[in-house]
């Protein structure tokens, strides 16, 4: 008794299945497509975030602005108490030459800058910190530690930005996750119907194979195949439909987005994890549907 | 081959179904099973290739006690006995071919041997130049005949046939009486339940009556087939 065999006659009757009751089992197909189109696109999104967080967290310099008044010595004696004890370089702006980086970034607006009475520009350090420190949590303990001397003013390490991007990516991480529960448990509840609409067409069939002696998973098993066949074809489109979007829509939806936007930020057309994850949610999604189906009709 | 100890089924709000039946039925023995309509021997039958359970009572196939199976072990028994249903249970979707062939295919015999096997058997009860035809183009006896070979077609043990020419004519009823006989002829065991007399009388074979689920006869008691011949 060959295993081969079943294996054939499951797979042709799971192809027969299909062929039978095409439309019911394209609507399971086309729902798990949606929920998984729903679950690649999320997952870009944070990979695209989690690059941009990742930059973030590896920026090199630390901003220390001194209160009004403050001297090039004082400047240099912060310094050397914040560099002492962390790898890291650092460099007096004066006022002035504050106000010439700021008259060159404004370009043309920059003339205005003429007309003010007096340079309102802080002294300030730029602390240039070693690759190895480039981490948030040091960067945050040099901030607090440079905010503790006196005749500090101010710090900046982009700490805001970094937050806000976080918590963005862990809303769009919440909402990927709802949306495909939703769209997930309905694309089952599709494929699932479709089995059990497929099962009982083909209830003679069933009892006709048990009276000859066939075992449950025997009747069952051509039932998980179009189950898994429909997760695995839902998928495909999924990632057909991704490959799309990416290839043609991103590239008009990106300016409109300009915060997520950043020339080191370069993703692949469609990353082959994603793609594998893809079908493997697929191929799980469609069989654990077509399980509760034949489950649920063995019961019966 | 059969062994039916102080046997009981009760359905529930029903009368008894079968009530305290005990019998042995030996391996290649051909037994007609008989009794006015409820009598109880569709019930009995049904005992017997597991598709119910007794109520009380030992019912042993093979040595194999029916009454204490797992539901996992049933398959396994099944695939030694043949059953011919009085309503056929043919896929009207499905070949002769493939309505035969499909007890194969759940044993998983290689389609090679499959094929081979289909043909023999369709050749035996004389279906072979209608293996293509769905089972709507065949006549009543053409389609008695394929639920036989569908039975037949592993070989089984144990052949059951429920009222297998309820619906036929006797020139078709005596086609179908002479493949369960070539059957028997080959070793197999058989089970043929019928409430037609000429059938009894024409062929002189075991006979076990029932009555109410009642066991009343049994012909190997002496003085039954002089009884039989007289009328």
């Amino acid at each position: 008794m060959s295993s081969l065999a079943k294996g054939v006659y499951f797979w042709r009757s799971a192809w027969k299945g299909f062929r039978r009751a095409p439309f019911v089992h394209l609507s399971g197909i086309l729902t798990l497509a949606v929920s998984l189109f729903i679950v690649g696109l999320t997952r870009g999104v944070v990979q695209r975030l989690d690059a941009l967080l990742a930059l973030g967290h590896q920026r090199t310099e630390v901003t220390v602005y001194l209160v009004e008044g403050a001297t090039e010595s004082q400047a240099q004696h912060i310094a050397a108490a914040l560099t002492r004890d962390f790898p890291a370089s650092a460099k007096v702006v004066t006022p002035q030459v504050a106000l010439d980086r700021l008259r060159t970034e404004l370009g043309n607006l920059g003339e205005v800058l003429a007309d003010l009475p007096k340079n309102p520009l802080p002294i300030s350090l730029e602390l240039r910190v070693d690759e190895a420190r480039r981490n948030l949590n040091d960067l945050r303990s040099l901030a607090s530690r440079a905010r503790a001397l006196p005749g500090v003013a101010g710090v900046d390490y982009g700490e805001q930005s970094i937050e806000q991007l976080s918590a963005l990516a862990r809303a769009i991480r919440f909402a990927g996750f709802v949306a495909f529960a939703v769209a997930g448990l309905g694309a089952m509840v599709m494929v699932a119907s479709a089995l059990q609409l497929a099962i009982y067409a083909r209830r003679s069939e069933i009892e006709i194979q048990k009276l000859v002696g066939a075992t449950d998973r025997f009747v069952r098993a051509p039932f998980l195949i179009e189950g898994a066949i429909e997760g695995l074809i839902g998928a495909l489109l999924a990632a057909g439909g991704l490959a799309a979007f990416i290839h043609f829509l991103a590239p008009k939806v990106t300016p409109l987005v300009s915060f997520l936007s950043d020339a080191r930020v370069r993703s692949p057309p469609l990353d082959l994890s994603v793609f594998v994850e893809l079908l493997l949610t697929g191929c799980l999604l469609g069989l654990l549907a077509s399980f509760a189906a034949v489950r649920r009709f063995s019961r019966a | 081959m059969i062994q039916l100890f102080h046997v009981f089924k009760v359905f529930p709000g029903d009368s008894p179904a079968l009530s305290d039946v005990s019998l042995h039925i030996a391996k290649g023995e051909f037994v007609f099973l008989t009794g006015p309509s409820g009598a109880g021997k569709t019930t009995l039958l049904k005992l017997l290739f597991c598709a119910e359970k007794p109520s009380q009572g030992q019912v042993l196939i093979d040595g194999c006690n029916v009454a204490g199976l797992r539901r996992s072990a049933i398959p396994g028994l099944r695939r030694k006995i043949g059953v011919v249903f009085q309503d056929f249970k043919l896929l009207a979707d499905r070949t002769v071919f493939e309505n035969v062939a499909l007890t194969l295919d759940v044993l998983g015999v290689p389609q090679g041997k499959c094929e081979q096997e289909v043909r023999k058997i369709l050749h035996r009860v004389g279906l072979d130049h209608k293996r293509s035809c769905l089972p709507a183009g065949l006549s009543g006896g053409e389609q008695q005949r394929v639920v036989i070979a569908r039975a037949m077609v592993n070989n089984p043990l144990l052949l059951l046939a429920d009222e297998p020419t309820g619906n036929l004519d006797p020139a078709l009823t005596l086609e179908i009486m002479d493949l369960l006989c070539a059957a028997n002829a080959q070793g197999t065991t058989v089970v043929v339940a019928t409430h037609d007399p000429n059938l009894l009388a024409q062929y002189r074979k075991r006979i076990l009556q029932l009555e109410r689920g009642s066991l009343v006869l049994d012909s190997q008691n002496a003085g039954f087939a002089s009884r039989m011949a007289t009328g």
